[in-house]
């Protein structure tokens, strides 16, 4: 599969209160996101990356810009672009094969592709566990089952909402690894929303800093260092600093963020 | 896909049992109320309008003796040891009547034994060949003569058709009436004579006052000639010492009663209805908040809004139609108990209930079930899929 190209272009959005008033969230942002690229978003907590995140998955509507994924502009979700969550969203009462066959059946390919149920189980490590229950798994099975569900449908774009936030520092390099291999398996194009920052550099071949709310880009870092990335090596921490620093000195937050 | 849809609508269902119950029993109390009411009303409806037309007697005359209300004669016919003098036919047999036709009521013997009727039944002595009521509820070809040891069977009787004796006579079935909620279902119909001369032989003379059973009538029916007024002609027969009844104002009288019983009914099951359908309103609303999240999350995979109002309307169908069913089912069976019940105050006909008429009020429940389970889910399940799925997302559970 290859990845899709995601245009966003000026985009703005904003949320309004109970009260009336106006909230914006994210400020006229532009990014080219080219096919197969894995792009970190990063900033301050509530600064609006996860709305600017949603607004590529569909599920909300921008207030003025445009966004195109291949050319094609955005309104709504769809399966071209596969969503993965903080917390895995699985249905409960499915076990692992059901939960990542829903996607198929969903789109009405089961039929044709049901082999692929296997393939992608096998794929994230779950051997063995194609009949277990959710709340049979450990967050990171939990986590990679909802990583299986989204690429079944073979999406152009994986879009990732912190998707390891909630799991323990050894599951989360660990899955860490394994989506590096998929991403480079497949070759969509992944845009990621972390607060982590050593895991950005890491994963990102583009990291986005984005000031406080609302979202702006502050700064694009390119990051070029060949996979499998070193934690320790000098770039990485030379690289690491450098985006510490413009959060740090923007917004004043600590470097833990 | 629908098997998808159908094992999720299952699951949701079965899972979220606190909100799909109450659901399920707001349609079931409602659908039944009303399929009740509405069925026990068509089947007394039924009953007098059968009876009314298939009756071409236009005055009934009986003792005064008799311990019955017109309509009790009427509709139940109970045998009563009360008779009159056979010679009252031709005392009523004037210029207004076209034909004077009698009936003979009797009872088996409370006795059982081999081949014998088992329990003590009603025995009806007609002239066949003159008869105004029996005949028109013959099922099947019509028979021109009912022979001596012949015998008519009611609707409701279930006795073997062949070695059957009754009151020491060996009997053949000729054929059975149709079922027409009056006395007549639960009655043997033999020619008068026959019945007469089983009386004569069966039962003491102080049975019958002292009289001889050839001589004595139960009552008498009477078709009057085209555009006499029946009034008119119960004047004409003042000196005859019996009850006159109007068949047709008492017919009138007990369908005025069964209105005005129906009308309360109707009432009582209007009112569950409506509190059942506020109820229902309420829990669609509940059971389709709490799946926003739901709805928001099938919506970012990809699932198109189509498909998500399929889901839920599968989910919601399977709920309402399965207690749509069970209510309109429930509703008919009780239906005939409860006119039995109300039979038990009031003489009531009971008119037979046909396929059709099943299919009909059946198919009625089913029709209110779906119209008030889309009325109450239109509203919310709209609101719920066309609102955008982050904000979808961000409320109900999942």
């Amino acid at each position: 599969m290859a990845g899709g190209h995601i245009k966003i272009d000026n985009v703005s959005k904003k949320f309004t209160d109970l009260m009336g008033g106006e909230n914006p969230a994210v400020d006229r942002v532009s990014l080219d996101i080219r096919p197969g690229e894995f792009v970190c978003l990063m900033g301050p907590s509530g600064c609006g990356k996860t709305t600017l995140l949603r607004i590529i998955a569909g599920l909300l509507e921008p207030d003025s810009g445009e966004l195109f994924l291949d050319e094609e502009p955005i309104h709504g979700p769809g399966c071209e672009r596969g969503l993965v969550f903080q917390d895995p969203e699985l249905f409960q009462w499915m076990n692992v094969e059901q939960n990542v066959a829903f996607g198929l059946k969903a789109r009405k390919v089961y039929a044709q592709q049901k082999e692929n149920v296997q393939r992608y189980i096998d794929m994230v490590g779950l051997t063995g566990f194609e009949k277990a229950l959710p709340h049979h798994l450990s967050g990171g099975m939990q986590q990679r089952t909802a990583f299986a569900r989204a690429l079944i449908n073979q999406p152009k774009v994986l879009l990732l909402d912190e998707p390891f936030g909630a799991l323990d520092a050894f599951t989360r390099v660990a899955l860490q690894e394994r989506l590096i291999d998929l991403w480079k398996n497949f070759g969509y194009t992944a845009v990621m929303v972390t607060h982590d920052v050593e895991e950005a550099v890491v994963l990102a071949t583009k990291i986005v800093v984005m000031s406080d709310r609302p979202a702006t880009v502050e700064k694009i870092f390119d990051n070029d260092l060949a996979y499998p990335r070193d934690r320790d090596s000098s770039a990485s921490i030379a690289l690491k600093k450098d985006i510490l620093n413009v959060l740090h000195l923007k917004n004043g937050f600590p470097n833990t963020l | 896909m629908w098997s998808t849809f159908l094992m999720f609508a299952w699951k949701n269902m079965t899972r979220r049992i606190k909100t799909t119950g109450p659901l399920f029993l707001c349609v079931l109390v409602s659908v039944f109320a009303i399929v009740l009411v509405w069925s026990s009303y068509d089947m007394a409806k039924g009953g007098v309008e059968l009876s009314r037309t298939r009756m071409s007697a236009d005055v009934m005359v009986y003792p005064y003796e008799t311990e019955l209300d017109d309509a009790s004669m009427l509709y139940s016919g109970i045998a009563q040891s009360v008779y009159m003098d056979a010679d009252i036919i031709g005392r009523l047999s004037n210029g207004y009547a076209e034909r004077v036709v009698s009936q003979f009521y009797l009872q088996t013997l409370p006795t059982a034994g081999c081949c014998t009727v088992m329990e003590e039944m009603r025995l009806v002595g007609v002239d066949w060949e003159e008869d105004l009521t029996v005949r028109s509820y013959l099922k099947g070809a019509d028979i021109d003569t009912l022979d001596m040891q012949e015998v008519i069977l009611g609707g409701n009787i279930d006795i073997e058709t062949e070695n059957t004796m009754i009151l020491n006579m060996p009997v053949r079935v000729a054929g059975v009436l149709e079922t027409t909620g009056t006395y007549l279902d639960d009655s043997i119909v033999l020619s008068m004579e026959q019945l007469r001369q089983l009386a004569k032989v069966n039962f003491p003379a102080s049975y019958f006052g002292g009289r001889a059973p050839m001589d004595l009538v139960t009552c008498a029916l009477v078709e009057l000639k085209e555009g006499v007024d029946p009034q008119e002609y119960i004047r004409s027969v003042e000196d005859v010492q019996a009850r006159k009844v109007l068949i047709s104002s008492t017919a009138d009288t007990v369908q005025d009663e069964i209105m005005v019983l129906f009308r309360l009914l109707a009432g009582t099951a209007a009112v569950i209805l409506l509190l059942c359908v506020a109820a229902l309103f309420s829990q669609m609303q509940a059971l389709i908040h709490s799946r926003y999240r739901e709805i928001g999350y099938l919506r970012s995979i990809g699932v198109c809004r189509r498909d998500v109002y399929k889901m839920f309307v599968l989910e919601i169908g399977i709920i309402v139609l399965a207690a749509g069913v069970l209510a309109s089912a429930a509703g008919l069976t009780a239906a005939r108990s409860v006119i039995e019940w109300i039979r038990q105050y009031m003489s009531l006909p009971l008119g037979g209930w046909s396929g059709g008429a099943i299919l009909v009020h059946f198919g009625g429940g089913l029709l209110l079930t779906v119209s008030v389970s889309a009325v109450s889910a239109a509203v919310p399940l709209c609101r719920a899929v066309r609102m955008p799925p982050q904000e979808a997302m961000t409320r109900g559970e999942l």
